[in-house]
């Protein structure tokens, strides 16, 4: 007997995203999914951005690892509004039910913006909402000019590139341009921000994306821009 | 990587599917997978083996059909194929930005045995 089912594999996932979601717009709460390869420097953004804006934004962060609570101790020196940290004990990614269980004590009313520091990998978490408005990639001068062509989907996927370690251009053959031409070829229209998060260097602008965003959720006019999916 | 959590829910879903049909046994299985979504046929293939050992699709063949990326040029509003994840319009060279296939990921057939009749 054969069995028409034609359903999205990972259906459960978008239903407990889409609670995460609706849980998050209660609150009016802009929340990006900040992802990239390992020792890109996801940690250093959030450290640097919480101590820059402390008094400015209250920022609240789920650290998703592996294993250890060393990130999370991290965002929490730097000033953190909250931090959860979620080990994943072996899971590649964070997903939607991750997600869940770490809100239900969150105290979100009390929050501007949550991040969630997905598992760095530049692979699976493209593939799992969690209920984000923005996914955000990060990537370091340091990896090359190839990546966006090798992890398309990820940097298709996200909102913003934040091309970070600029202060090392100096020591590498590495050109910045081809590192945009790299990621406008599987996303035109890619917003790019070249940042530096040891010396500061183009942060301002991360900035006053995530204070124009935060404007936007506030007005609730939602996501900066619309999707289309297939 | 992410092979084994999509398998996990592929075989929740059938699970499901097969209470639902009373199908006894799991014998094949169709499953749809958009070009975007990096799936690796043969580690889709090893995560079912092993992970389906003890359910009712232990030993059911999972046939994996690759969908193309096409996208959509809004300037000259033809459906192109996209080659190596270069979003540009062969044809105009605008930006492609709506993409019609090729992001799927779908079970679409189940195929069993259904149980003798009590």
């Amino acid at each position: 007997m054969k069995v028409t089912v034609l359903k999205d594999i990972l259906d459960a996932n978008h239903q407990v995203a889409a609670q995460n979601r609706a849980l998050f717009e209660r609150h009016r709460l802009l929340v990006l999914n900040l992802m990239s390869s390992p020792g890109a420097g996801k940690t250093a953004l959030l450290e640097r951005t919480l101590r820059d804006l402390r008094g400015r934004l209250r920022i609240g962060v789920i650290e998703g690892d592996i294993q250890t609570t060393l990130d999370a101790r991290r965002v929490e020196r730097a000033g953190a509004a909250w931090v959860h940290q979620i080990n994943t004990r072996g899971a590649c990614h964070l997903d939607a039910g991750m997600i869940a269980p770490a809100l239900a004590g969150a105290p979100l009313g009390r929050l501007d913006v949550l991040v969630i520091e997905n598992v760095g990998n530049l692979v699976c978490p493209a593939e799992f909402v969690v209920g984000e408005d923005h996914k955000v990639v990060l990537s370091a001068v340091t990896e090359g000019e190839d990546k966006p062509a090798k992890y398309p989907l990820m940097f298709r996927e996200s909102s913003l590139l934040l091309v970070n370690k600029i202060d090392l251009l100096p020591h590498l053959d590495v050109k910045l341009a081809a590192i945009h031409r790299a990621a406008r070829r599987v996303h035109p229209g890619l917003r790019i921000l070249d940042v530096s998060c040891r010396t500061g260097q183009g942060l301002p602008a991360f900035y006053a994306w995530l204070e124009s965003q935060l404007e936007r959720r506030r007005k609730g006019t939602g996501r900066g821009r619309k999707r289309t999916r297939a | 990587m992410h092979e084994t959590s999509i398998i996990e829910e592929l075989l929740a879903i059938v699970q499901r599917t097969a209470e639902e049909n009373r199908l006894v046994r799991v014998t094949g299985l169709s499953v749809r997978a958009g070009e975007m979504r990096a799936v690796v046929p043969e580690l889709m293939q090893e995560a079912f083996t092993v992970m389906s050992r003890g359910t009712l699709a232990e030993g059911a063949t999972l046939e994996i059909e690759s969908v193309p990326l096409k996208a959509r040029c809004r300037t000259c509003r033809r459906i192109v194929r996209v080659e190596q994840f270069a979003f540009f319009c062969p044809r105009c060279g605008k930006a492609l930005s709506e993409i019609v296939s090729g992001k799927e990921l779908d079970l679409v057939q189940v195929t069993g045995d259904k149980g003798d009749s009590p």
